[in-house]
């Protein structure tokens, strides 16, 4: 029989759940923003630089509430690696503690190679 | 033109999240042809947009699926690895590849999709109430190593993977089925990220249209899981079927260098 990981399911199950609402979230301000600009053309250029984030997200613009959700998506499966792997590690699964972590290795290797 | 383009993406998003969770087929696979075809985006972006909204049919539903225990956790992060891999090498690979290739073997896909939709049996995914049957994982290598295809193929063209993983874990792996499915559910988010991080970062994810489309996607894979219940599996199938017949159709029209529809929004 296969049992089930205790801890990890509900850990991983919590990132996942509140990874999901909190993007959505910030994906619905910034599209119902978005749908207020009705007098400029939409931007289909690439995502700001990371740097402007924090001072558009502070002037409410919708491109910048939209890219957070679109990043906030984007980190859920990399947080959700790194609550498994702690969450592993906690009931002394060392194999899959290192599963987890040979995952997210390689996410981090694909964020570094696409700097 | 803004209010109908993102109230046509929302709905476009709601009508794909709603077929992945009646289905479980219809994220990428409708996506990728309608940004491409309908909204004349670059092939490329268009797949970028689209694992986007794979990562949130993957999260939104995997919550539910993880907490009530249908997917294997462990299998699903040692296969991860492969896709992990394979993800990256497609996204990789894809820049290399031009878009008429790109478009063909999107059609190629399309069809596979359709085909394997016809030949599911009734009602296989739908009751998700009862206990998984016990079972024992066999075949790692032969697992490990589709899975390496299935994520190649997933950060090539944008899509889940779905049609590939299923049949593995469940004919080749001994995996009963709605485990297998609620398990390569669950892979498709890391798999998408491990891809999208670089289409992101080449510029191939446009904000403006990947949020109200992942938003939709969040609505319909709510309002899918909820309609499963009630709504006669065979006629989605079939009209899902139709839809991917017809979409393949576009996209291998295009590969080869025909034009026959007219562009709506452009």
């Amino acid at each position: 029989m296969r049992t089930t990981p205790q801890r990890a399911t509900a850990w991983v199950a919590a990132t996942l759940k509140w990874g999901s609402y909190l993007s959505a979230a910030l994906m619905l301000v910034g599209a119902v923003l978005l749908l207020g600009e009705t007098d400029r053309p939409i931007q289909v250029g690439p995502p700001m630089p990371l740097r402007l984030l924090p001072g558009e997200l502070l002037d409410a613009s919708p491109y910048a509430v939209m890219q957070a959700g679109v990043l906030l998506l984007l980190l859920t499966p990399v947080v959700r690696l790194v609550m498994a792997a702690i969450s592993f590690w906690l009931e002394r699964e060392r194999r899959y503690t290192l599963v987890s972590l040979g995952v997210l290795a390689i996410i981090l290797v694909s964020v570094f190679l696409s700097r | 033109m803004l209010t109908p383009v993102v109230l046509l993406l929302v709905a476009l998003g709601v009508l794909a999240g709603t077929f992945g969770a009646l289905v479980g087929l219809g994220g990428g696979v409708i996506i990728v042809p309608v940004l491409s075809l309908l909204l004349d985006l670059p092939i490329k972006t268009a797949v970028g947009i689209s694992l986007v909204c794979v990562i949130a049919t993957s999260s939104g539903a995997a919550a539910v699926y993880v907490q009530r225990r249908w997917t294997d956790l462990r299998l699903g992060m040692v296969l991860e690895l492969a896709t992990a891999l394979g993800a990256i090498t497609g996204a990789l690979v894809v820049t290399l590849l031009p878009d008429s290739f790109l478009k063909g073997m999107f059609g190629a896909f399309l069809l596979y999709a359709a085909v394997a939709l016809l030949r599911q049996r009734q009602g296989e995914m739908v009751e998700v109430t009862a206990e998984p049957p016990d079972y024992q994982v066999r075949n790692h290598p032969l697992g490990l190593g589709v899975s390496y295809v299935a994520g190649s193929v997933s950060g090539m063209l944008g899509i889940g993977g779905g049609p590939i993983k299923v049949p593995l874990m469940h004919l080749f792996m001994g995996v009963p089925l709605k485990v297998a499915a609620a398990t390569s559910n669950f892979m498709m988010g890391v798999t998408a990220a491990a891809s999208a991080f670089l289409y992101y970062n080449r510029g191939d994810v446009i904000v403006a249209v990947a949020a109200p489309l992942a938003v939709g996607v969040f609505a319909g894979a709510l309002l899918g899981s909820h309609l499963t219940r009630r709504i006669h599996s065979r006629w989605i199938r079939w009209l899902l079927t139709l839809v991917l017949f017809y979409l393949a159709a576009l996209m291998l029209a295009e590969a080869f260098g025909f034009t026959l529809h007219g562009r709506a929004l452009s």
